[in-house]
């Protein structure tokens, strides 16, 4: 029997995924340095980006798919902002643990 | 501490608040034996390795190296921050992720991805050369530790030996507040 000659997803499939891997890749590098080292900048720029694309993404029945790693996005940069703010805060700045203040001292 | 909860917390109840459980960040016993035969000796060893760590790269920040006592002396306090910070990041950079990008790509490419957006996150703009030498190591040690996260299916294993990496910049730190 003759087989239909039909393209094979191999390649296309490949292409995807490469696709998908500098697209997450993007989001996670561009989270790290908008939130982490331009904190003070741009603020909450990337959360806020990623809770809005959270939002379309899953109301969108196209995209739903990728509204489980949008949220994880989400979260990430929302940690690193919140991080940064707490301990760039002089509050937190100045407690250096006693332990440690107390060896220093002694040298 | 304040900053490891900062981290946890969140990530916590945010991941449960959206339907996600904790074993989707890998926060479970998993296969502990196994995880604390690799993990323990693999933080004794670098607790020992990062006084010679710490001797070498010294200089290059600025800072004269302290001696062996010294560094004895801040090893329960260096344990600790360790062992806090260790499982902080590998929540948020491997835990969060990993089961998510599972979805999408094969764990070769996710583990690949996020060790890569791991080592982004060590490079600091002031430190930038100093620092080379330990985004190499961030990449190294987080396939290994993200290998290590897999075979165990618990962040306790890779969280106590990415705590026990991070050693040797505690002690810079250290070194550069007594200076």
């Amino acid at each position: 029997m003759v087989q239909p000659n039909s393209p094979s997803p191999q390649p296309e499939a490949r292409r995807s995924s490469w696709g998908l891997f500098l697209a997450f890749l993007a989001a996670g590098g561009g989270t790290v340095l908008v939130a982490d080292n331009l904190s003070d900048v741009l603020g909450v720029a990337a959360p806020v980006f990623f809770g809005l694309a959270y939002y379309l993404i899953h109301r969108s029945s196209r995209l739903r798919r990728f509204s489980t790693i949008t949220y994880a996005f989400f979260v990430f940069a929302l940690v690193i902002s919140v991080l940064h703010l707490v301990l760039d805060s002089s509050l937190v700045n100045g407690l250096l643990p006693f332990p440690l203040t107390a060896l220093l001292s002694t040298r | 501490m304040i900053d490891t909860s900062i981290v946890l917390a969140p990530v916590i109840l945010l991941v449960l608040a959206n339907g996600g459980t904790l074993s989707s960040l890998f926060l479970q016993k998993g296969n502990l034996r196994l995880g604390l035969a690799i993990a323990v000796p693999v933080f004794l060893v670098l607790l020992i390795v990062s006084f010679v760590i710490e001797q070498a790269l010294a200089p290059s920040f600025g800072v004269k190296g302290v001696g062996l006592p010294f560094v004895l002396s801040l090893t329960p306090y260096l344990s600790i921050v360790a062992l806090l910070n260790g499982p902080k990041e590998e929540v948020l950079y491997r835990g969060l992720f990993l089961k998510r990008y599972d979805a999408f790509l094969p764990q070769r490419s996710t583990n690949l991805l996020s060790t890569i957006i791991f080592a982004l996150s060590v490079v600091e703009q002031e430190y930038f050369a100093q620092l080379i030498g330990a985004v190499l190591v961030a990449l190294v040690g987080g396939l290994l530790f993200v290998r290590l996260m897999r075979k165990t299916n618990s962040i306790i294993a890779s969280g106590i030996c990415e705590g026990a990496s991070t050693i040797p910049i505690y002690l810079i730190v250290i070194l550069t507040l007594v200076h």
